[in-house]
This record gives C-alpha cells, sequence and structure tokens, in this order.
C-alpha cells in the first residue's frame, strides 16, 4: 500500500521536474507527437502504405507531398507508418536492454566476490567486442525480422546500463541504512528489490530514455543495410530503399530527407529528455545558478 | 618499471580473452544458426554439386565438433583461410578482403585523425566558455548531430554537394574508367573522392570527443594550477592549451581508441551510400547477397582491428601520462 | 621613491553562493610599505585568502570584486588597468605564493620548466638564459640540481613549496603575496621555509604580504600585523605592540591562545563562540557576540577604524 503511494509521488516528482526543464519539456512534446503519429498512422495517413497509387519516382504534388517511391507508393504514408517501428523497436530495446542490465549489475554490485569479478570481466569484454558487426552477423544469420532486431540490439546493449547499476549499488550497499536493513532481518533479495533499486530508480531512468535513442539509430542503421523487416514499413527501409534505388541521383531528395529527419527529430527528443532526467537524478551536473 | 610491466601485461591478457571469445562467437554462430548453407548455395547460387560438397567439406560438417573446432583453429589462424565467397565463387574470402582492405585503411586512417581532431578541439573550446555562447553553440548542436543517423548525413552531403551543387564526385574512389597520366593526378582524384566521406565520418564521430574533453576540461578548469597560470600572467591561449588542455586530454586520449569501434561502424555505412570500394561496402553487399563467409570473416577482421587499436591507445597513454609510470 | 608599494582602499569582494551572498572582503582598506614584511592573521575563512586573490583581480564567479582600489608603487591602479596590463603585472611585479602548494604545480610539466616559462614570459630574454636563471633560483631555495627535471609528483611537500617559492621569485617581482605558505607542512619543513623566505626577503628587497591563520609564525616573521575578523579589519600595527599589548578583544584572544617562548606562565585562552556567518554577519561590531567586553552600542554600530599608535584600531573601546 505505502508501496504503491511512494512510487506514485516518485514518478510524480520526476514528472514535474522534467516538465520544468526547458529541455525535458520540448523533447517531451515531440515524443508524444510522435507517439500520437504511430498510433492513430491508420487514420490520419493518407493512403495505405502499401498500395500502389502511381507512377514510381513521382515527384511531390498536392496530393502526395513527398511523392512516391520506386514502386509507387504514398511516401508520406511509409513515413506516418514508419513511426511505429521506430518507437517500439526503441521503447523495446531499452526496456529490454534495461531490465537485463539492471538485473545483472543488481546482483553483480551486491553479492560482489567472484561472481561481481566473472560478471565484469563478462560486461568488459561484452563492451570491448566490435558491436556493429557483431550485429551485422546475428542479425543477417537470424533473418529479417522485426523480432530478431530487437532481440539482437537487446543483448548487445544491456552492458552499458549494467556497468553504472553495479556502481551505483556497490556505493550503496556500504552505506548505513543497508546495513540497518540487514540487521532488521530482511532477506537479501528484499534489499536488492525494495531498498537498492528504488534508490537507483532516477538514474536508471535517465539512462533508459538515453538508450532509445541509441536502439531506434540502431534499428535505422540495421535496416538501411538491408537487414530490417521488409514486412514493416520503417524509416530505416526507407532509406535502404532510397539508397539502393539512387533517389539522389533521380532527384528524389525528398525521399531521403523525410525519414532521416524524422529519425533525427526523435533520436534528438530522448536525447532531451535523458539528459533532463540527468540533471534531475544527478545533482552534480546541474547547472550552477 | 615493473608497474608497467604489469599493466601492459593485464591489458594483452585482456585482449587475448575477449579474442578467444570472438574466435568462439565466430565459430558457434554461423554453425548455430537455422538453415542449411548447403540449401542457399544450391537455391540462391546455382552452384553445381561438387562446388556444393566442397564448399561442405569447409564446414566438416560430418567431423566431430572438437574436431570441427581445431579444423577452424587451424584454418582461421594458422593458414588465414575462410573459406569461398559464394557470391565470387571460386574467390577466396581472403583474396576479396585483401583486395577492399587498403581503400579501407585510407579512409579509417584519415577518418581517425580527424574526428577525434575535430571533437577534440570543439571541446576544449566549449570547456573553455563554459556557460557562454559559444559552449551553447557547440553543445546544442553536437547533441543534435549525435542523433542524427551517420548513413543520412552521409546521403544529405552527397546530394548536396555531389548533385546539387557538383563540387565533389559522385562516389566510388576514383573516377571510373579514367587512367591517369600521373601518380599526382591520381592522387588528387582520390583525394576528392574522399573529402565527402570524410566529412561524413568526421562529423557523426566528433560528438562524443567534444563532450568527454568539454567534460574533462571544465574540471581541469578547477584545479588550483590553472589558478596558478593566470596568476603568472600567462596569456589566455597559453592557458587553455598548455595546462588545461594537455591535462584534461589524458582521459580523452584513451577513449580515442575505445571509439576506433565506432569509427569503423561508421565506415561500414559511409562506404555503402559513396560506393566506396571499401570492406565496408563489402559487408553490405555480402549482407545482400547472403554471401557469409565474407560476412564472418569480416567480422573476425573488424574484431581484431578494434582490439589492436585499444592496446594502442593504452600503450599511448602510458606515454603521455607521467604519473601512470609510477602508480 | 615612494614609501608605501601597495595601497588598497574600500575594497569590496563578494561570493555569490547557494546560501546568499558571502561578504567576505567588506569594506578593506590598508597600506604596504616598501620592504616590509605586514603579516595578515585572522581565523579559517575569514576572507584572507580572498583578499591575496583580489589584490591580483583573480577572483573568478561565482566571486565578484564590486569596489576598491589597490594602487601599486603610486602609479598603477590594478582594479582600473586593461587586461593586457594586468597581465604584465602580474608576476613580473607582484608574485603569488598559493595556498596549499601541492596542488598549485602543474602536474604534467617539468619543475623547472614551469618556472622557465615565468622567466620566459615576463624577462624576454632567451630559453636557454631563462633556464640558466630558473636553476639559480631553484638552488636558492634549496633543490639540488639533479631534482630539477623532475615532474611535482615525485617531490616531498616541502620542496614542491620550495619550488613554489622559487617560482615567485623568478622574475624578481617587488611584492609577493604569501598565503599560508607552511599550512600542512610539518613544523621543522616550516620552520626552513620561514627561514628561507626572510633570507630571500633581505637578499632579494621583496615586500611581502604574508597571510597565515597561525599567529606565532607572524611573531618571528613580520613587521607589522593586521588583522582581520570577518571580512573586516579590526587592527593592525607593529608586530612587538601588538604582541606586548593588544588592543582589540579578539586580538588578545588571538595572540593569548599561543604560547610565546618564555611566556610559559601566561594561561592558555581561546576564543569562545562559533565563528561568524559571513552570509548574515552579527550586526554593529561583528566580534560582539564573542567579545567579553561587548557594550550595548557594540551590537548596534560598527566600529570604524581609528588610528592608534601608529596604527589601526576598530572597537568602540578605543574611541
Amino acid at each position: 500500500m505505502t508501496k504503491l503511494m511512494l512510487s506514485k509521488i516518485l514518478e510524480n516528482e520526476i514528472v514535474a521536474a522534467l516538465l520544468n526543464n526547458r529541455k525535458g519539456c520540448v523533447g517531451l512534446i515531440i515524443v508524444i507527437f510522435f507517439i500520437f503519429m504511430a498510433v492513430t498512422a491508420d487514420i490520419i495517413s493518407p493512403y495505405n502504405p502499401w498500395e500502389i497509387v502511381g507512377p514510381p519516382y513521382s515527384p511531390p504534388s498536392s496530393s502526395h507531398p513527398l511523392g512516391l517511391n520506386d514502386i509507387g507508393q504514398d511516401i508520406l504514408s511509409e513515413l506516418i507508418h514508419g513511426s511505429r517501428v521506430s518507437l517500439i523497436v526503441g521503447f523495446s530495446v531499452a526496456f529490454f536492454g534495461t531490465l537485463i542490465g539492471v538485473t545483472v549489475g543488481l546482483i553483480s554490485g551486491y553479492y560482489g566476490g567472484i561472481i561481481d569479478d566473472v560478471i565484469t570481466r563478462g560486461i568488459d569484454i561484452l563492451l570491448a567486442l566490435p558491436s556493429l558487426p557483431l550485429i551485422i552477423l546475428l542479425a543477417a544469420y537470424l533473418g529479417p525480422s522485426l523480432f530478431n532486431i530487437i532481440f539482437v540490439l537487446s543483448i548487445m546493449g544491456w552492458g552499458g546500463i549494467a556497468r553504472i547499476v553495479r556502481a551505483q549499488t556497490l556505493s550503496l550497499r556500504e552505506r548505513a541504512f543497508v546495513e540497518s536493513c540487514k540487521a532488521i532481518g530482511m532477506s537479501n533479495f528484499q534489499i536488492i528489490f525494495k531498498v537498492i533499486l528504488p534508490n537507483i530508480f532516477p538514474i536508471i531512468l535517465a539512462e533508459t530514455v538515453l538508450r532509445v535513442t541509441g536502439a531506434i539509430l540502431s534499428e535505422a542503421g540495421l535496416s538501411f543495410l538491408g537487414l530490417g523487416d521488409p514486412t514493416k514499413k520503417s524509416w530505416g527501409m526507407m532509406l535502404y530503399y532510397a539508397n539502393s534505388r539512387f533517389a539522389i541521383f533521380l532527384g528524389r531528395w525528398e525521399w531521403v530527407f523525410a525519414p532521416g529527419f524524422s529519425i533525427a527529430l526523435l533520436g534528438t527528443a530522448f536525447c532531451l529528455i535523458g539528459s533532463a532526467l540527468d540533471e534531475i537524478a544527478n545533482p552534480k551536473i546541474r547547472r550552477e545558478r | 618499471m615493473s608497474s608497467i610491466k604489469s599493466f601492459i601485461m593485464r591489458r594483452i591478457w585482456f585482449s587475448t580473452l575477449t579474442f578467444i571469445i570472438l574466435l568462439i562467437l565466430n565459430f558457434i554462430i554461423p554453425r548455430a544458426m537455422p538453415g542449411d548453407p548447403a540449401r542457399i548455395l544450391v537455391n540462391e547460387y546455382q552452384l553445381p554439386m561438387e562446388a556444393v560438397n566442397q564448399l561442405k567439406a569447409t564446414f566438416n560438417l560430418d567431423k566431430s565438433i572438437q574436431e570441427q573446432f581445431l579444423a577452424y583453429l587451424r584454418e582461421t589462424l594458422l593458414h588465414l583461410n575462410f573459406g569461398y565467397s559464394y557470391r565470387y565463387y571460386p574467390t577466396t574470402v581472403w583474396e576479396l578482403l585483401m583486395q577492399r582492405l587498403p581503400w579501407t585503411i585510407l579512409l579509417l586512417g584519415v577518418a581517425s585523425i580527424t574526428t577525434p581532431a575535430f571533437g577534440i578541439l570543439l571541446g576544449i573550446i566549449s570547456g573553455w566558455r563554459r556557460g557562454k555562447k559559444t559552449d551553447l553553440a557547440i553543445t546544442s548542436t553536437s547533441m543534435f548531430i549525435w542523433a542524427i543517423p551517420y548513413f543520412w548525413l552521409a546521403m544529405v552531403l552527397l546530394y548536396l554537394f555531389g548533385y546539387l551543387i557538383p563540387i565533389f564526385p559522385l562516389g566510388h574512389a576514383v573516377t571510373p574508367g579514367v587512367s591517369h597520366q600521373n601518380l599526382f593526378e591520381y592522387v588528387v582524384d582520390v583525394l576528392r573522392h574522399m573529402i565527402l566521406p570524410i566529412i561524413a565520418i568526421t562529423l557523426t564521430g566528433y560528438a562524443s570527443y567534444t563532450l568527454i574533453t568539454r567534460n574533462a576540461m571544465i574540471e581541469t578548469l578547477m584545479e588550483d594550477y590553472i589558478l596558478t597560470a593566470e596568476a603568472k600572467g600567462l596569456p589566455e591561449k597559453k592557458i587553455m592549451l598548455n595546462h588545461a588542455a594537455r591535462n584534461a586530454l589524458l582521459p580523452t586520449v584513451t577513449m580515442v581508441a575505445l571509439r576506433f569501434g565506432f569509427i569503423v561502424s561508421g565506415s561500414i555505412y559511409t562506404e555503402t551510400v559513396f560506393s566506396y570500394p571499401g570492406v565496408g561496402l563489402l559487408i553490405y553487399e555480402a549482407i545482400t547477397y547472403h554471401d557469409y563467409p565474407v560476412l564472418q570473416a569480416a567480422f573476425f577482421l573488424l574484431s581484431i582491428t578494434v582490439i589492436l587499436a585499444n592496446i594502442i591507445a593504452d600503450i599511448v597513454y602510458l606515454i603521455v601520462d607521467p604519473r601512470v609510470k609510477y602508480t | 621613491m615612494k614609501m608605501m608599494i601597495l595601497e588598497v582602499k574600500g575594497l569590496k569582494t563578494y561570493y555569490d553562493s547557494r546560501r546568499g551572498c558571502v561578504k567576505a572582503v567588506d569594506d578593506v582598506s590598508f597600506n604596504l610599505k616598501r620592504g616590509e614584511v605586514l603579516g595578515i592573521v585572522g581565523e579559517s575563512g575569514c576572507g584572507k585568502t580572498t583578499l591575496g586573490l583580489s589584490i591580483l583581480r583573480l577572483i573568478r564567479p561565482p566571486g565578484k570584486i564590486l569596489k576598491g582600489d589597490v594602487i601599486y608603487d603610486g602609479k598603477i591602479n590594478i582594479m582600473k588597468i586593461s587586461k593586457e596590463e594586468l597581465r604584465k603585472v602580474r608576476w613580473k611585479e607582484i608574485s603569488m605564493i598559493f595556498q596549499g602548494a601541492m596542488n598549485a604545480l602543474n602536474p604534467v610539466h617539468k619543475i623547472i620548466d614551469q618556472v622557465v616559462e615565468a622567466i620566459v614570459l615576463h624577462e624576454g630574454i632567451e630559453k636557454s638564459e631563462a633556464v640558466e636563471r630558473a636553476a639559480k633560483m631553484l638552488q636558492l631555495t634549496g633543490i639540488p640540481l639533479d631534482r630539477m627535471k623532475s615532474y611535482p609528483f615525485e617531490l616531498s611537500g616541502g620542496m614542491k613549496q620550495r619550488v613554489v617559492i622559487a617560482m615567485a621569485l623568478a622574475c624578481n617581482p617587488k611584492i609577493v603575496i604569501a598565503d599560508e605558505p607552511t599550512t600542512a607542512l610539518d613544523v621543522v619543513v616550516q620552520k626552513g621555509i620561514i627561514d628561507l623566505l626572510t633570507n630571500l626577503k633581505r637578499k632579494l628587497n621583496l615586500s611581502l604580504l604574508f597571510i597565515t591563520h597561525d599567529p606565532s609564525i607572524l611573531s618571528v616573521v613580520s613587521d607589522r600585523i593586521m588583522v582581520i575578523y570577518a571580512g573586516k579589519i579590526v587592527e593592525i600595527g607593529e608586530t612587538r605592540k601588538i604582541i606586548e599589548k593588544p588592543l582589540h578583544p579578539y586580538t588578545q584572544g588571538l595572540f593569548k591562545s599561543i604560547l610565546l617562548p618564555l611566556e610559559q606562565s601566561k594561561e592558555l585562552i581561546s576564543i569562545p563562540g562559533d565563528p561568524p556567518d559571513l552570509v548574515n554577519p552579527p550586526s554593529g561590531c561583528r566580534f560582539h557576540p564573542r567579545c567579553p567586553y561587548r557594550m550595548e552600542l557594540c551590537e548596534v554600530e560598527e566600529p570604524l577604524p581609528r588610528s592608534q599608535r601608529d596604527g589601526i584600531v576598530a572597537c568602540h573601546l578605543y574611541g
């Protein structure tokens, strides 16, 4: 009961602080805009993005503000639907990556000893491996599907957050109030999840949001290389076709500009929110008056 | 003196461990994946059965896992035999890589200098002028550029300066079909083709250097010896560079090599956009044509490069920071 | 040649902090005579270091020098000159020995290079000549030749202090502001440093502003003593007179709380109460909450500095 109230207050504090922060506000607005776009895609999209509605490579016109792609599909409609993939992948990868990373970090930081040594070494190696080639390799073998992309990006991306969580856990573990929890008789499990976790929650939140940007960019990158899911419209896939079907040489720069700009905009938005959360969570970075 | 040795030993041990994991991964992934390579070969490439059998033999699927692994190690490490390319059969993967590698080395070589240099310079200036307009301008543009997908930036550059205002060529490493009179012309042609890709890689990669350098500068500027330098009456530039930057750069140096992996990925995208005939473009083609042996080998090669770069970074750090010698 | 090599008039330096505005130096005026050692003493946090930094305009945000004049050699007002001219005055005319020499040296430069840097900048001579001069200076302060190419972290605290002194004297300044040059050193090393400073001062005919929180040192080092409390001057006077008969109650507390040699019969007295809050200093005389002679007037009206036996006292007991 108290835990529920506590988390509600915590959430509200964070949201309020976020809204106070100018960066966070701007980012939030942009993200909400794209979420709206994704949710109402079927309604607001002028055409079915899979439908052929005209001759290929048509330049922009009043009925097709961004023109048509190499098959004859409406680019604006593709763009609107593409927001879904970016958001889904972004949130999923950040969520799963955080889930894994936080769990590993908590365990490693709390129990210490050999477990910690082994896990830390593992994380170091994970982070030392060049990620893109490995991701490409995995994605190429697993085959192009949204699930595979989310899977690959998640398992490659939890290292950073694990490190941060581990460091935080290590420092918290030594503090007096944790000792007193042990003295009361709380189990390790309870201490980890009910005491330590809520304390590091703000930092985790900030990091997770920043990782959404990374995930969106990674998905776009993979799709651009041809590893994306051809059964879904995504901004990365749009750029893949734009590149391999010579949009630039045919002067169809809107086809190139629109999806790329959307990626950049959405990515920056999450970056802003994450940076704002970082400032809120980490008083050291907060600017001096 | 022994502490340097132990430091290097630890790094080498760590790198070796990473390398071993790499080898294992490189072995496991293709074999653990769903699908029968033979089917791909027959369906996509219409290769005759003897070729298929030959390729199958490289996998040694009839032997036990241990024997396969040993064979794999022997072939990869001793003979540098990565098998045959599916697409360009009977060309070996090694031949393909060697054809493309020089271009990538050229591109990466230059980019790995320009990107940190540009980023660090901006970081120094932005840290020195913290809170002022210059700093805000640099930090906010860097944040925005960081969120821009690299390949898109490359495409935009290509469109703007290759197509719209045709200052630079539209791709490739040299103008195709042209034979050059002399070395000078050749070099100029190569340089002309390199400029846009280098700009693309630099712009996509510089932001993290700027951020780290800026933070390091801000911390360094709070140190007492900066106050001393000011009291000595030294001019601003001298304090900024000789005193502050000199100290702030120490952690950045390590970062340079750690981010080398990032520059490598950046080059894959850049080469794809600019049709630059390096390893990156090879990878792109290999993805499109399901040329798995090439993908594996490229992964392997790139990974080794990154590991080596990390070791070099550590050694450079040792040379640059006199204090490390004695800790 | 004017007698006063430094005249400070009405100096005010405040800091902006989260708690409010810290009035670190609040309307301070004093003079430094040519060739004298003026000791500046007060509790930690009373504004002494800020005073030293203000003289060379080395205050950075969130601090700000609000007003005041610092006249050097009767000619140059440091507060009013341009940045270019200021850079010429710094180190060449007035140099500084910072508190905590450990951190005043750049960790990645060799110590001789750091001295050479100052010489090359101000004396306009060739690098090789500068190196010679730097080496001589370092030798003068007791650094052996074979350590001159060392890095700061290779030296002990005492040696680092000597390097800092050598660096401060490298350009033959007229005034040296020494801010706690002996703090954080053990007593034996302290004596060495003090002897060094006194010798050098005589040899090179320096004027010295010796800032410290330890009154016992000033008794052997300084010609005159200036006592600061809560950002304000409470007393200035000749050393001997202040030690024998301190006028201001705070000075009395300060100098009675040390055991002077040969005076073991005196009792040890400490000053009761807490150090003052520089954001909201006490009303009237800032010392009144801790003053054993406090009167009603002291709570209300701030005592102005008045001339008293060749010195200054700011206390209602005297006027």
